[in-house]
């Protein structure tokens, strides 16, 4: 155990720590390919993930005649507002059918009990750069269902952003930091798995509490109090805002689309710099503890 | 000796009837010592409802509104003017009694993978007690969740329940009978196929929110999946939920509904029994009860 912490600890160069983080990464797809159906599922279960939510709409809001958006916030399609918030949901792994069984998190939690996590930290790279290895190949994945939900809206339902050359870059911004938060709650999510042993415990304190308040696909406007207050403290609330903004023109949490962007960007800096005392600590404890292995 | 040998039947039926139920108790009792073990997890599925129904509500807030244009054209196509109601009722039921699937099947999982499923096999009369068990820990909690479930969205909106409480209770008892049926046949997947606990929250995933109209009526599907909806229980499971619990009716009043989810929750609880049967034989012949 002393040993395996000490050699875990040994920091390396840069290159070297990218290097075993991308062979974290490649190490994690292998393992899930293993699964065929679930890496199946993973591949396409972000569009039947959206299905209900496609279909809850439709019949809401008789095909897409709804005028109450244009009213409550000036956005001339529900179909495009619901979509664009769908895409960035599914950047932070919460689109697929399988969000409960897909992520760093419960990753690490399997790799803890079947006893691989104690092998892997013995790897002489930094403790963190396992977790973000294995957070990469998530975020890589999610990234996928980003890209094909936009595409599979804009294909099939006729999605109608706003496409403009500024619009698209700040989009890709807002969308590349959204991909940076979710590799960051991923590490977060991991480490408190790993930490306290309780798979539940990340689902409950984080993702739950932060994608109910998100407002990816309806407005946070309407969410009554004391919840509304909650929802404007989210992190992610805003990181969608922003990319949802950059594609339809304007943001509806802060005035314009370049405060919004700001806001994503210190979103996903903020959430880097608190995965890394989180992942620290829970390493440490773990180490210290003996719980790296449960077997 | 005709009334003799029906004796002899009737009790060696009675009898197994009583192993059956000892055993079913004894399973439950360990599922829930052991689930006590996880302690965030009664929390997190009390929390469920609100954290999954929510956002839905909250869509129907956004694109009809109290007194929003739509709310004339959503009631011709439900008849209900309830939107809020209309979408919570049936998803609190859907995302909770959900977790039977989990909750029955990756059971079977974990025992195979901790060696202890062909120890509990050894001991056990009939391996059918197994899954009832495991359905008797689930039911232990599960009417609470619905009820914590349903409270819970009412935080975010405005439900406006009209409860006939005999009429839903039956309601929720017929929907459990349809999931039980399915989270056995569900179950057998275990004994089947390695990563099953994927393929059956795909196909959980597929007929119950998307085809059977957990947050929708059915009539906005094409015609063939119109056709799917309607041989699916948890299609008229949901509508048996809506107007018990936002009209005030009575089972009494649909009672098409109560034959269609009877009928069709039978045939999948006899697929059950036929499909769990052959599967576990073909686990036991080909040594893989137990996944080290």
């Amino acid at each position: 155990m002393t040993a395996s912490a000490s050699i875990g600890t040994r920091p390396g160069r840069w290159s070297h720590e990218l290097q075993a983080g991308l062979a974290v990464a490649r190490r994690t797809a292998l393992v899930e390919l293993r699964y065929r159906n679930k890496f199946a599922m993973d591949l396409i279960g972000h569009l039947i993930g959206l299905a209900p939510i496609v279909l809850t709409a439709w019949a809401l809001s008789g095909g897409r005649h709804s005028n109450r958006l244009t009213e409550l916030a000036g956005l001339p399609d529900p179909f495009t507002f619901v979509l664009l918030g769908f895409v960035a949901f599914s950047s932070i792994g919460l689109g697929s059918i399988l969000m409960l069984y897909t992520g760093a998190w419960s990753n690490v939690g399997w790799e803890q009990t079947n006893g691989v996590f104690e092998r892997n930290m013995l790897a002489p790279v930094r403790r963190g750069t396992i977790l973000f290895g294995i957070s990469g190949y998530f975020t890589t994945l999610f990234a996928y269902h980003a890209v094909t939900l936009f595409l599979f809206g804009w294909l099939i339902f006729g999605l109608q952003p706003e496409v403009t050359w500024t619009g698209l870059g700040l989009g890709i911004v807002a969308l590349l930091c959204l991909l940076v938060t979710s590799c960051s709650l991923g590490v977060i999510g991991a480490s408190l798995t790993l930490g306290f042993k309780e798979e539940e415990l990340y689902l409950l304190i984080v993702s739950r509490p932060m994608t109910v308040l998100s407002g990816a696909y309806f407005l946070i406007e309407l969410v009554p109090q004391p919840f509304r207050a909650l929802a404007m403290v989210n992190p992610l609330a805003y990181a969608i805002d922003a990319f949802r903004g950059a594609l339809t023109g304007h943001p509806l949490l802060v005035p314009n689309n370049g405060v919004a962007i700001g806001a994503a960007i210190a979103v996903a800096a903020g959430m880097s710099i608190l995965a890394i005392p989180v992942h620290r600590r829970m390493t440490h404890r773990m180490v210290q503890k003996g719980t790296l292995g449960l077997f | 000796m005709a009334t003799k040998t029906a004796m002899h039947s009737l009790i060696s039926h009675v009898n197994s009837l009583r192993i059956t139920a000892i055993d079913s108790l004894t399973v439950a009792h360990y599922r829930l010592i052991a689930q006590l073990r996880a302690r965030t997890w009664f929390v997190t599925a009390s929390t469920t409802a609100f954290f999954m129904v929510g956002p839905l509500v909250l869509l129907g807030e956004t694109l009809v509104g109290r007194n929003g244009e739509r709310l004339q054209p959503f009631f011709e196509l439900s008849g209900y003017q309830n939107y809020t109601g209309y979408l919570a009722v049936p998803l609190a039921f859907a995302v909770l009694t959900n977790s039977a699937y989990s909750w029955i099947g990756q059971a079977i999982r974990s025992e195979q993978q901790a060696g202890t499923f062909e120890r509990v096999l050894v001991s056990m009369r009939y391996p059918a007690s197994l899954l009832l068990g495991g359905s008797l820990a689930h039911l232990a909690f599960l009417a609470f969740f619905i009820a914590f479930g349903i409270a819970s969205v009412k935080v975010l909106a405005d439900l406006q329940l009209d409860v006939n409480w005999p009429s839903a209770l039956g309601a929720g008892l017929l929907h459990l009978y349809a999931v039980y049926g399915f989270a056995f046949i569900l179950s057998s997947l275990f004994l089947w196929i390695h990563d099953a606990f994927i393929v059956q929250q795909s196909i959980s995933y597929v007929i119950i929110p998307i085809i059977a109209g957990a947050g929708y009526p059915i009539a906005i599907l094409p015609g063939w999946a119109q056709v799917v909806a309607e041989v699916i229980p948890f299609t008229w499971a949901f509508e048996l939920e809506r107007a018990t619990f936002l009209k005030h009716s009575s089972l009494a009043d649909m009672p098409s509904h109560v034959l269609l989810i009877l009928g069709t929750s039978t045939a999948m609880w006899i697929a059950a029994a036929f499909l769990f049967r052959l599967t576990l034989r073909r686990a036991r012949q080909t040594g893989t009860l137990g996944l080290y």
